[in-house]
């Protein structure tokens, strides 16, 4: 059975109005019905009747959406501006996050700057493969996971999310920070690829594509499951 | 059923209430809208679940400040009042006490004819 209010909290997801505040309205509704239960079950009502005439007094699904739209409720970031939310906001956050670790990681690693990985203690060599695993493995899919979960909890359905799934795909394709393999090249933020010591043009446009495809077809898998998925409003 | 509520001579006045109320203790929903039962003698009633959305108004506007606390196994959100909130109250039960003279007065006004008019005979009456 499902649990009281579900449908409010649709309707009200599903008019734009800011999940957040959805969410707490849905929970003290949940409360306030239960000690109106519990209220209905002192004054004699047996554990039925009691849940009948508190969901009564409560007033319709109807009556609580309206109640709440009426007093303009705050809406969401997502839904007034997706743009922002999906176009904007990763592409700012994925440029900041990749500039950040590569300074970091630049500034730690600059007593061993002349050395090859191989060639450094097991300390340097732990700690420039976790960050390596980090942005080149685990960016994308946490900012596609993030961008997913913003949209299903807003119960969206918008083309701004693919859009955004298209951007984190192309951008964490193309960026990440990766240990010089070759020697005297220095260390990168930009996905490339070695031919016999040099850049390859092709075996890197190759690679940012596979990688970008990888994490594009994943990330769609995943929207499209959890939007098919999303309850509906009766 | 749900209960019915007055909503035509309701606007202003769950807020009204509910920022009176809360100048006491701190309270949470259901404790609000059977306070305001309690009070009133039942002649007020805000709808049960309408009341959370006049709560979140009052929030928003910064004359309700509320907090989490888990009582007895079940959390519970507490409403208080801001001092923007006092001031407000004192601004609405300013213009509510107004209107509540002025409609008053106009009552009394009409008694008075009334009983004129009983007592009296209607415009016979005055004529004596």
């Amino acid at each position: 059975m499902a649990k009281p209010f579900e449908n409010v909290r649709e309707q009200l997801l599903q008019a734009g109005i800011a999940a957040g505040h959805v969410n707490r309205y849905v929970m003290e509704l949940r409360e306030h019905l239960a000690d109106l239960t519990s209220r209905e079950r002192t004054n004699g009502a047996d554990a039925g009747q009691a849940a009948a005439k508190a969901r009564t007094i409560m007033g319709s699904d109807a009556q609580l959406v309206q109640a709440m739209m009426d007093r303009s409720p705050p809406r969401s970031l997502a839904v007034k501006a997706p743009w922002a939310v999906f176009g904007i906001l990763p592409v700012v956050a994925i440029f900041v996050l990749i500039f950040l670790i590569g300074m970091t990681m630049m500034r730690l690693t600059f007593p061993v700057r002349t050395q090859l990985p191989t060639e450094m203690t097991s300390g340097y060599q732990a700690l420039l493969a976790a960050v390596s695993l980090f942005t080149t493995y685990l960016i994308g899919p946490l900012a596609a996971a993030a961008c997913i979960a913003v949209a299903v909890r807003q119960r969206l359905n918008s083309a701004w999310v693919w859009v955004g799934l298209v951007l984190i795909a192309l951008l964490c394709g193309l960026f990440g920070f990766y240990t010089p393999s070759v020697p005297k090249m220095p260390y990168h933020l930009v996905t490339l690829a070695y031919d016999n010591g040099h850049v390859s043009p092709a075996a890197t446009f190759g690679l940012i594509g596979l990688r970008a495809g990888v994490l594009f077809v994943l990330a769609a898998l995943a929207w499209r499951t959890l939007r098919n998925r999303q309850p509906s409003a009766a | 059923m749900a209960r019915e509520t007055n909503p035509n001579f309701m606007a202003g006045v769950p807020e009204l209430m509910i920022l009176r109320l809360l100048q006491n203790r701190e309270m949470y929903g259901y404790e609000i809208v059977q306070a305001i039962r309690a009070e009133t003698g039942d002649v007020v009633s805000i709808g049960e679940g309408v009341a959370y959305t006049v709560l979140h108004a009052l929030e928003r506007e910064g004359a309700l400040k509320s907090r989490r606390r888990r009582v007895e196994g079940r959390s519970r959100i507490y409403y208080a009042v801001t001092p923007a909130g006092l001031k407000r109250y004192q601004n609405l039960a300013g213009t509510w006490a107004t209107l509540a003279r002025a409609i008053q007065s106009v009552i009394k006004h009409d008694l008075a004819k009334a009983f004129h008019n009983i007592i009296l005979g209607g415009h016979h009456g005055e004529a004596v």
